[in-house]
C-alpha cells in the first residue's frame, strides 16, 4: 500500500502549529515591520505624480516620467551626485580600511593597558553627535582665532590663515578627517572582536615555525577575519550613494557649496524646504536604484574572489 | 515537567505578543481631539462660511462686551486668545512682555499665541501642511516663493475680502492705497497683507510735515568710528576712496578681524553688497527693465560685472576675509557687537542694534555718504516708488481652518488704524515717546533714550515694544519709516543715511511686484539660478586672477543661460508689463 505524503501546505502549517508561540513572538516585529517599512513605501508613487498636500499621495495627478526627465537634465543633480560619489569612493579607501589597519596595530600591541587606553581614547569621538562635531569644527577652524590655523601658522606650514571651511578645495578632506576621527576606533571593535576569535593555536603553530609578526598578520590574522571585512565592503558599497548628510548640511555655506552639496542635502533643499515632494522623492527613488544596484555587484564580486557565500 | 514549562513559555510569548502589539498600536493612535481654549467661542459646526476659494472658515460667538472705536472704525473689545504661526525664529520674547502687546491686549481684547519656527527656512511650516494638522489663525509666512503660492492654490487660507464683506466691511480702507491691487490674485481674491507696503498720501503728507521719508533696509557702508576718527577722518566719497581707507586702516589695525564684512551677496537680499556697489556703478536693481521695456536680470550687465570685479579686487587686497562667507551667525553677531571691523556693508540696524548706545550720535559706527562714481540727484528720485518690499516680504495670511476668523480679520484692520501704527513704530505714548511743543512731531522721551544707551536697541524693543517682532509681523512700517530730520527726534545717527537708502528705492514695488512668481517650471528654474548666484558671486569675488576672476565670471553666465535665464526673463517681462498697465510703476 503506498504511504500518501502530506502535501507542502500541510506540512506548512503542522510546522507552524508545531511552533506558534514563537510565531506569534515574531508577529509584533512584522506588523512593526509592514506598518512602518513597507506601507509607507507606497509613498514613492509622488515620484511619478504633480504631489499637491490637499490632495495627498493617492489624489494627486499622474505625471508620468516628468520629474525624472527634470532631474536628467538638472545640473545641481549631476553636481550633487559628483560629490556624493566622490566623497563616498574616499571613504571606501581611506575611512573603510582604517579600522582594520588599527585594529591590527592594536593587536599587536604588547602592553595590555596601554592598548586599552588608545581603543578607548579611539572609540570615545564616537559618541560625539555630527550636530556637536559641526558646531566645534567652525571653532576649531576659524581663521582669526581657531587653534588650527594658529599652530599651523605656529610650525611655518602655512603663513596667511586658511579659510578652511569657505575654501571648496578642503571640504572633502574635511569630510574624511572627520569621519575617520569620529569612527576609526569604534569601527575597530568589530575587527577585534573578530580577531579575538582566532584560533589561539595558529599563533602558537606560527611561532614555533619561526613566523614574523607580519607573517602571522599576513598569513593567519587577515585570512580569519576575512568574512567579517567581506561582510562589512559590502555594507560599505551599498552606502556608496548614501553621503553623510550631517557634516554636508551643517558644514555646507555659499563658499564650498560646489563640493559640500550632496544628494541628500539637495533631496532635502528640494523637498522639505521647497516642498517640491514629488521632484525629491524621485531623486531618492533613483538613490535607491542605483545604491541596490551597488550592492549586488558588490555581493557578486566578493563571492567571486572571497569564495564566500556573501551577503546573500 | 517538561510540559508545564512549555505552557509557561506560551504564556509569556502571548502576554509579550500582547504587550508589544499594544505599544505599536499606542504609538498609531490618532490624537483625542484638543480642548477648545476657554476664551476662543466654540465653533457652530453648522456654520459653514466658503471663503478662500472653497476653503471654510467658522463662525465666532457674537461679540457681546463693549466696543472701541479707533481711526473712526468700531472694533470689538471681548478678550480673544488667536492663533499664529510665524515662520522664522523667535527673538523679541513672549506676547504680554513689551507695552505694545500689553496695550493691544488692553485695547481690543487680543492676545496672540503664537508658534514660532525655529529656522528661516520654512520647511516646517511646508511640514505642517504636509502633514494635515489643524492650521491656526494666522499663518505669517515669506511673501514670495513658493510656499505662499501654496497656500492659496491650495485653499489653505482664508480670501480677505470675503471674510471683510461678512465681518469688516471697512477693512479695504484701512489697507494701505493699492495693497488690493497689488495682491489681488488672479481669482480675483485677496489673500493676504504684508509688511513694507506703505500708503503713498500718508507718506507725502507726512514729508510735508517735516518728516523725512524714507524706506527700510538701510544698506550702506558703515565705518568703525574709533579708527576712522584716529585716521583724521579723511575723506571717503568714492570707490577708490573707500578702498584706499580700508587698506590704511588695515596697515594701522592688523588686529582687526574683518576690514570689510559684509552682510549678504545674494540677489533680493536688502543687505546685498553686490547689489549695493552695483547701483552705484549705475545699475538700477537685480532686475530692471532694459530700453525695450523687458525685463533683464544684471549678471549680464557690465555695471555688475564692474561690482564684481571692485569686490573682487578687494579680496585680492585682503580687505575680505573668506570665512566672511561662511560665517555663523553667533560670529557675525560677535564681531558687530565687539566692533571688530572696520567698515560694514549692510543694514546699519545690525551694527548699532547690537551694541548699547550704538543708535546713539557717538556710537561705534559711523554712516558714510555712499562712495560714488556716478553722482546721486536726489532731485531725480522717484518718491511715488519707494514704497518697497510687496513681493518678498512677510506676507499674512488667515488660515481656512481659522476657529475665529471673524476677530482675526478685525485685529488685521484694527493695525492698520493709526493708533496701532503709531505703537508699533514707536511704542506707548509717555513711555517711549511723546509730542514735541508744536504736538506734530514724535520725540523719545528721556528713559527711551537712556534705555537704548545702556542696554541697547534690541533690549529696549523688547522692553517697549517698538519695532518688535512680537507682534509687527502684520503691518511692519506701514508708515515706512518715518524719521525726523532733528537729532534728538526719532532718527537715527546721522540722517544722511537717507540719501544712501533712496538710491535703493527707486522703483522697489514694482519690481517686487513682478518677481513674485506663480508658474512651478519658472519657480524651479529661479531657484535653481539663485542657488547658482550664491556661489558663482562667492567664487567671482574670490578669483585669485584676473583671467580665473573672468572664468568664473563666464562660468556664472553660461551657467545661468543653461539653467534657463531667458524663460525667467520673458515671465518677469509679462509680469512687469502686467504691472505697469495697472500704475505700479514709478
Amino acid at each position: 500500500m503506498k504511504k500518501i505524503s502530506p502535501g507542502k501546505k500541510t506540512r506548512f502549517w503542522r510546522a507552524f502549529r508545531r511552533q506558534w508561540d514563537l510565531q506569534l513572538m515574531v508577529l509584533p516585529a512584522i506588523v512593526v515591520l509592514i506598518l512602518f517599512s513597507y506601507l509607507p513605501m507606497s509613498g514613492i508613487i509622488i515620484a511619478f505624480k504633480d504631489f499637491t498636500f490637499r490632495k495627498g499621495i493617492f489624489g494627486s495627478d499622474w505625471v508620468g516620467l516628468k520629474h525624472f526627465q527634470s532631474i536628467i537634465t538638472d545640473p545641481f543633480v549631476h553636481r550633487a551626485l559628483y560629490n556624493t560619489v566622490m566623497l563616498s569612493l574616499l571613504r571606501l579607501a581611506i575611512v573603510f580600511p582604517a579600522p582594520l589597519i588599527f585594529a591590527l596595530m592594536l593587536n599587536e600591541m604588547r602592553f595590555p593597558r596601554l592598548k586599552r587606553v588608545y581603543q578607548t581614547m579611539s572609540y570615545l569621538p564616537y559618541f560625539v553627535s555630527w550636530a556637536i562635531v559641526c558646531a566645534m569644527v567652525p571653532v576649531w577652524l576659524a581663521p582669526n582665532t581657531g587653534f588650527v590655523n594658529s599652530l599651523l601658522q605656529f610650525f611655518g606650514i602655512i603663513k596667511e590663515p586658511v579659510a578652511f571651511l569657505s575654501e571648496p578645495g578642503y571640504f572633502y578632506g574635511l569630510t574624511i578627517i572627520l569621519e575617520l576621527w569620529k569612527s576609526i576606533g569604534f569601527s575597530a571593535i568589530i575587527y577585534l572582536a573578530a580577531i579575538a576569535g582566532i584560533d589561539q593555536e595558529q599563533y602558537e603553530a606560527a611561532m614555533i615555525d619561526g613566523a614574523s609578526k607580519f607573517q602571522k598578520m599576513r598569513y593567519i590574522t587577515i585570512p580569519s577575519i576575512r568574512g567579517t571585512v567581506s561582510l562589512l565592503f559590502i555594507l560599505s558599497i551599498s552606502g556608496i550613494l548614501g553621503g553623510n548628510f550631517d557634516v554636508s548640511y551643517l558644514l555646507g555655506n555659499g563658499g564650498n557649496i560646489s563640493r559640500s552639496e550632496i544628494l541628500q542635502t539637495y533631496n532635502y533643499h528640494m523637498g522639505i524646504i521647497q516642498g517640491r515632494f514629488s521632484y525629491a522623492t524621485m531623486v531618492g527613488l533613483m538613490l535607491g536604484v542605483v545604491a541596490l544596484a551597488f550592492l549586488l555587484i558588490g555581493n557578486a564580486v566578493i563571492k567571486k574572489l572571497t569564495k564566500t557565500s556573501g551577503l546573500f | 515537567m517538561m510540559k508545564t514549562s512549555t505552557s509557561r513559555t506560551r504564556k509569556i510569548a502571548i502576554l509579550l505578543a500582547c504587550l508589544l502589539l499594544a505599544m505599536a498600536a499606542a504609538g498609531c493612535a490618532g490624537e483625542s481631539s484638543p480642548s477648545a481654549d476657554s476664551n476662543v467661542p466654540a465653533a457652530d459646526p453648522g456654520t459653514d462660511n466658503t471663503a478662500g476659494g472653497g476653503g471654510t472658515t467658522q463662525d465666532p460667538a457674537p461679540a457681546t462686551g463693549s466696543t472701541i472705536t479707533l481711526s473712526g472704525y468700531e472694533f470689538n473689545t471681548e478678550p480673544v486668545t488667536l492663533t499664529a504661526v510665524v515662520d522664522w525664529p523667535q527673538s523679541f520674547g513672549n506676547w504680554g512682555d513689551d507695552s505694545v502687546t500689553r496695550w493691544i491686549t488692553d485695547t481690543v481684547g487680543v492676545t496672540i499665541d503664537i508658534t514660532w519656527a525655529t529656522t528661516t527656512t520654512g520647511e516646517e511650516l511646508n511640514l505642517l501642511l504636509a502633514g494635515g494638522e489643524q492650521l491656526p489663525d494666522f499663518i505669517v509666512t515669506g511673501g514670495g516663493g513658493a510656499t505662499a503660492q501654496t497656500l492659496f492654490r491650495e485653499q489653505y487660507v482664508a480670501a480677505l475680502d470675503e471674510l471683510a464683506a461678512q465681518y469688516f466691511p471697512g477693512f479695504t480702507d484701512l489697507l494701505p492705497d493699492k495693497m488690493y491691487e497689488a495682491f489681488q490674485e488672479d481669482d480675483g481674491h485677496l489673500y493676504r497683507t504684508a509688511d513694507w507696503f506703505a500708503d503713498y498720501d500718508k507718506m507725502m503728507q507726512m514729508r510735508d510735515e517735516g518728516f523725512y521719508v524714507t524706506d527700510g533696509g538701510n544698506q550702506q557702508f558703515l565705518l568703525n568710528r574709533p579708527i576712522y576718527e584716529e585716521l583724521g577722518s579723511p575723506s571717503v566719497n568714492t570707490l577708490d576712496e573707500f578702498r584706499a581707507y580700508l587698506n590704511a586702516a588695515k596697515e594701522a589695525h592688523p588686529e582687526i578681524g574683518y576690514p570689510l564684512m559684509m552682510a549678504n551677496v545674494a540677489w533680493g537680499d536688502g543687505q546685498d553688497t553686490v547689489n549695493f556697489i552695483y547701483r552705484l556703478f549705475g545699475g538700477q536693481d537685480w532686475l530692471y527693465p532694459n530700453a525695450a521695456g523687458s525685463i533683464e536680470l544684471c549678471l549680464r550687465d557690465p555695471r555688475y560685472k564692474s561690482a564684481l570685479q571692485y569686490l573682487n579686487g578687494l579680496y585680492n587686497d585682503g580687505l575680505i576675509k573668506d570665512d566672511n562667507f561662511a560665517m555663523a551667525q553667533e560670529t557675525f553677531d560677535s564681531t558687530l557687537a565687539g566692533s571688530n571691523l572696520i567698515a560694514f556693508s549692510g543694514s546699519d540696524f545690525n551694527w548699532f542694534g547690537k551694541v548699547p548706545g550704538g543708535e546713539t550720535l557717538d556710537g561705534p559706527c559711523l554712516p558714510i555718504m555712499p562712495p560714488n562714481d556716478v553722482s546721486i540727484n536726489r532731485e531725480d528720485i522717484k518718491l511715488k516708488s519707494l514704497l518697497s518690499g510687496v513681493g518678498g516680504g512677510t506676507a499674512t495670511f488667515i488660515s481656512a481652518d481659522a476657529v475665529n476668523a471673524a476677530r482675526a480679520i478685525e485685529y488685521i484692520a484694527f493695525r492698520y488704524t493709526d493708533e496701532a501704527q503709531t505703537a508699533e513704530r514707536y511704542g506707548i505714548q509717555g513711555e517711549a515717546w511723546e509730542y514735541d511743543t508744536d504736538g506734530k512731531q514724535i520725540v523719545w522721551t528721556q528713559a527711551y533714550n537712556d534705555i537704548v544707551a545702556t542696554d541697547g536697541w534690541l533690549e529696549m524693543s523688547k522692553l517697549y515694544g517698538c519695532n518688535n517682532g512680537t507682534h509687527s509681523w502684520f503691518i511692519t512700517n506701514a508708515i515706512c519709516k518715518l524719521e525726523s530730520g532733528k537729532a534728538d527726534y526719532p532718527v537715527r545717527a546721522l540722517s544722511q543715511s537717507d540719501a544712501v537708502n533712496q538710491t535703493f528705492c527707486q522703483n522697489e514695488r514694482i519690481f517686487d511686484l513682478t518677481k513674485v512668481i506663480k508658474n512651478d517650471d519658472i519657480q524651479m528654474k529661479y531657484e535653481q539660478l539663485m542657488m547658482l548666484v550664491e556661489e558663482s558671486v562667492v567664487s567671482c569675488i574670490r578669483a585669485g586672477s584676473e583671467s580665473d576672476f573672468n572664468a568664473a565670471y563666464d562660468s556664472f553666465v553660461s551657467t545661468a543661460e543653461s539653467l534657463g535665464l531667458a524663460d525667467i526673463e520673458a515671465y518677469f517681462t509679462e509680469s512687469y508689463q502686467k504691472w505697469e498697465s495697472l500704475g505700479m510703476g514709478g
